[in-house]
């Protein structure tokens, strides 16, 4: 059981456990917009930095492993400054007045973001399964979807197409979801964490 | 950051507060969380990370299927058939009292020419509670559920040869194999989450895959041999797998020598099903039978084992196999020997009793196992205690008045006789027999002669037209109680809302009625006091042995984990495999010969060409009375699709997306034909939900499997014809010429 010091708090972690686990058994609050509590780190977010003592930069503490003796600060002008503005980055995907920059909006205030918006550069949306939507406009691309879709269900029907301004969530060919091999299972609506792919009012409501 | 925690509440879609429970469709029995609204109503579907069986996966009926809890069709009222003005009869709400009084009344008429058909969606407390009414008060064993028309035949041959109808293993023990064989299913379909871990399997540990299958499912892309068997030929080709295995020497001779008796004599039988002989009869390649039959005897072992798993391979040097078993191999005449045809491979293969192998006939409803293990059964009592004289004793005891030791009724039997007029009385809870039983027409006539008939169910539906009284019960979100799934684990369910309109939960209803029999006919009453189904496990768990051990107080301590039985004392951790010292038939279990005979009982025809083969789609479950009413899984499959090849296709004339129209010599049928490769010439397939008013067991034959009394679901001959093409057919003509042929 690795023991660390946590913003001057030590706690004590199951082996194998990591930074990010480290610091909410603490129960310090930090963001992990693609860290999904039940599957391995993606990484893709950066939104769960942290300072370590005696390392260089600001790791993701979402891929560090929680280590003996580790001192590590979730708070620090540099560190917070930093978070702030990769908040604000990822904030900057959204469409300003779309259900992602509402849902992460407050919660990005939190920690300094303020978020410069800019009109979403990908507006596609895919309505085309009854069962959920998918809103490019409110996407950040962390891949908690493409994840749930491979890693739990083994199903593998979306990916990230493209590259640089260009990248989103699609499904091969980048067909409709509809004409895909997606089930409508609905793993990736329970992970989004913007709201991107949201349950339709007909499937959520019976009535 | 709320939305990136896992399971939160979802404010976001109104939801005010979040339930546990179990999924109410398939036997998988994955663990689910209902996202509620200050209106009562399911707002949102999370999958539960805790859960054993289905560890954070979901498919498309239990994410967004559920909502059907609150659907306005949904019965709140007692309905009693009365004499209306203008002649005839209409239903009329009723209050619980007048319409208790009445079936009470009715039920102690017809007391010698009664049966019930108890629910495997429903509850295990609700089938307990049932099938004691059934057998204390009305003094008869006719009591069935539908395992009668999907897995009898497994059951059968199991008991036979294992001693117990059940799942032999755990889920596990596919997460652990070296080796799946899946036989007679689309896991894809009817238990997706199964497929999921059998997918995983594959992708992680390199997992081998062997599909075998008239039709080409999804997980054939998975598959290292696809072997794809004429309709009805499964006994040959099993036959011939093990012939393989033994005259490669393959066998697992120490097995064979300890734990197994009759091989001489079996191997003996299979001196014909050489390869070559069986790809004449199944039409599979007989390279692919010699493949499959190495690869499942002799599994690689599997990347990354650990525990007991690595220790099982170690000691073997090789995988272990599952065996996984769906309706294609029951549904037949000869369902039973196809069932035990499969036994026997995994007994002469040696693949059960260890870690990572097995075999697992997978349960249709959520609680299948569940109904047959309270006793829902005409042969045995609560958890498969035969009706002998030590084991009625017990239970006259508890109770307080004798039972009855004639066998019951079968499900199948119960019809045969109502249609003949020779029964006169019906309690039908949660089971549409006028969708599910083959060749409808038949059973309609069934029905329509009975005196008196009482249907409990959520919905109105075809065989409650029929019914003298409805009474509304209460959906799974709406009670607290046990599901047991595939893998034997119990399971609870919570209530998460109250019940709509006036409905009751069933073991409420029943134990309401039995009261007011009991009172008439001077038997204890109090036998029927219940306040919680807590009170009705633990009666069940003190005479039943196999769940003795289980408790809801340890239940709820272990929270999503649940038990799976035998779990005979309270100290006991549960059953994850059984079979692994001995058997329960004794130390060695008897190989049975059986030989292939005709494939089906309805052979094609020049007026019926093709043959039939009904099953299910993703989207829906069963014969649809739920599936129509989660709007979601409508919209996404809203009609029948008739999968035909594009050979037979170009041949009859149908192109892909039009309307068709499929005739049997029972009745006719409409869809849109979708043409595709997945079948083979010569066969159609159609799911057997209803939708738009057409079903595919309006053309199902009911013949059935004589030692199990399964219907032959799985084959008949059809023909089919282009929506309003003009009926050409007249006997000693040629048969039909659709206006696409030259
Ligand atoms: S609904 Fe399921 S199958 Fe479809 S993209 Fe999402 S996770 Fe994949
Ligand atoms: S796999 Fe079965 S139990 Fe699981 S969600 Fe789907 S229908 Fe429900
Ligand atoms: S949560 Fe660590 S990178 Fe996204």
């Amino acid at each position: 059981m690795p023991t660390l010091t946590i913003d001057g708090r030590e706690v004590s972690v199951p082996e194998g456990a990591t930074v990010l686990e480290a610091v909410r058994a603490a129960g310090i609050d930090i963001p992990h917009l693609c860290k999904d509590d039940d599957q391995a780190p993606i990484g893709a977010c950066r939104t769960c930095l942290v300072l370590v003592e005696g390392q260089r930069g600001l790791p993701a503490s979402c891929y560090l492993p929680a280590a003996d003796g580790m001192r590590v600060s979730t708070h620090g002008d540099a560190l917070d400054r930093v978070r702030a503005t990769v908040l604000d980055l990822t904030l900057a995907m959204l469409d300003p007045g779309g259900r992602g920059a509402s849902l992460l909006a407050t919660e990005a205030a939190r920690f300094g973001a303020s978020g410069p918006f800019a009109p979403a550069p990908n507006a596609a949306f895919d309505d085309s399964t009854p069962a959920f939507t998918l809103n490019h406009a409110d996407c950040i691309l962390c891949q908690r979807c493409v994840e749930g879709c491979q890693d739990v269900q083994h199903i593998g029907a979306i990916a990230v197409l493209g590259g640089g301004e260009a990248a989103r969530i699609g499904t091969f060919l980048d067909r409709p979801l509809l004409q895909s091999i997606c089930t409508s299972c609905g793993t990736c609506v329970s992970v989004c964490p913007t709201g991107a792919l949201y349950p339709r009012v007909a499937g959520s409501l019976a009535t | 950051m709320v939305l990136a925690e896992r399971n939160a509440l979802r404010t976001d879609l109104g939801a005010v507060r979040a339930v546990d429970t179990i999924c109410a469709y398939c036997g998988v029995g994955c663990g689910v969380k209902l996202h509620i609204d200050d209106r009562d109503r399911i707002v949102w579907v999370d999958d539960q990370p805790a859960n054993p069986s289905s560890q954070g996966m979901l498919c498309v009926k239990g994410r967004f299927g559920l909502t059907f809890v609150n659907h306005e069709d949904r019965l709140t009222k007692p309905l009693i058939r009365r004499p209306s003005a203008g002649g005839g009869t209409v239903l009329e709400e009723a209050t619980w009292d007048e319409a208790l009084d009445y079936v009470a009344e009715k039920f102690i008429e017809h007391r010698d020419s009664f049966a019930v058909l108890a629910s495997a969606k429903a509850t295990n407390e609700d089938g307990y509670v049932l099938q004691k009414m059934t057998r204390l008060l009305m003094g008869t064993n006719n009591i069935d559920h539908c395992t009668r028309l999907c897995h009898s035949p497994s059951v059968e041959a199991m008991l036979r040869q294992l001693g117990s109808g059940a799942t032999s293993n755990s889920y596990e023990d596919y997460d652990n194999a070296g080796c799946l064989m899946v036989v007679g299913t689309d896991t894809s379909s009817n238990h997706p989450v199964i497929a999921s871990r059998l997918r995983r399997a594959i992708d992680e540990r390199g997992t081998k895959l062997i599909v075998v299958n008239p039709k080409r499912i999804d997980l054939c892309d998975y598959a290292t041999y696809f072997l794809q068997p004429n309709p009805g030929t499964d006994v040959a080709l099993f036959n011939g797998l093990a012939k393989v295995i033994i005259d490669e020497g393959l066998l697992d001779e120490r097995f064979v020598r300890e734990r197994t008796r009759g091989f001489e004599e079996w191997a003996a039988s299979l001196a014909d099903y050489t390869p070559e002989r069986v790809q004449e009869i199944t039409g599979v390649p007989a390279e692919d039978v010699r493949g499959a039959a190495r690869v499942y005897a002799r599994p690689p072992v599997p990347r990354g084992l650990e525990g007991i798993f690595a220790e099982a391979a170690a000691a073997k040097g090789y995988g272990g196999s599952c065996l996984i078993w769906g309706m294609g191999v029951t549904q037949h005449t000869c369902g039973t020997d196809n069932a035990h045809a499969l036994l026997n491979l995994a007994l002469v293969a040696g693949q059960i009793g260890r870690p990572g192998n097995g075999v697992s006939p997978l349960r249709g409803q959520n609680n299948v196992q569940g109904c047959g293990d309270a006793g829902c059964i005409p042969d045995n009592l609560p958890g498969y205690q035969g009706l002998g004289d030590a084991n009625r004793a017990k239970f006259e005891k508890a109770w307080g008045a004798p039972l009855p030791s004639e066998p019951g009724l079968r499900a199948t039997e119960m019809f045969e006789l109502a249609a003949r007029g020779r029964l006169d009385c019906m309690y039908i809870t949660g089971e549409n027999p006028l969708l599910s039983e083959p060749y409808i027409a038949h059973a309609e006539e069934a029905i329509k002669k009975l005196k008196f008939l009482v249907v409990q169910d959520i919905f109105p539906n075809e065989t409650a037209e029929y019914a003298d009284v409805i009474l509304p019960a209460t959906s799974f979100a709406e009670k607290d109680g046990t599901f047991t799934n595939s893998e034997r684990r119990v399971q609870r369910v919570r209530k998460a809302i109250e019940p709509l309109g006036d409905s009751r939960p069933d073991w409420e209803i029943t134990a309401d009625l039995a009261r007011r029999i009991a009172r008439r006919l001077e038997m204890p009453v109090a036998q029927f006091n219940y306040e919680h189904p807590s009170q009705i496990f633990a009666e069940m768990a003190s005479l039943t042995p196999i769940l003795g051990g289980i408790s809801y107080a340890r239940l709820e301590a272990l929270q999503e984990e649940g038990i799976q039985w035998p779990c005979p004392d309270a100290d006991h951790p549960g059953t994850k495999r059984l079979y692994t010292e001995t058997f329960n038939v004794g130390p060695r279990a008897p190989f049975v010969p059986v030989e292939q005979g005709p494939p089906a009982a309805e052979l094609p025809s020049r007026r019926f060409p093709l043959l039939l083969n009904t099953g299910r789609v993703l989207y829906h479950w069963h014969g649809g009375t739920i599936t129509r009413r989660a709007r979601t899984l409508l919209a996404r499959s809203p009609e029948l699709q008739i999968a035909i090849n594009p050979q037979d296709a170009a041949r009859y004339g149908v192109k892909d997306g039009e309307d068709v129209v499929l005739y049997s010599k029972r009745g006719d049928l409409s869809g849109k034909a979708l043409v595709t490769d997945a079948v083979r010439p010569g066969d159609v397939f159609v799911p057997f939900v209803k939708l738009q008013e057409h079903n595919a067991n309006f053309l199902t034959n009911a013949v059935y499997d004589p030692k199990s009394r399964i219907p032959e679901y799985k084959v008949c001959a059809v023909r089919i014809e282009r929506a309003g093409a003009p009926q050409v057919w007249r006997r000693g003509r040629r048969e039909s010429v659709g206006p696409g042929r030259g």
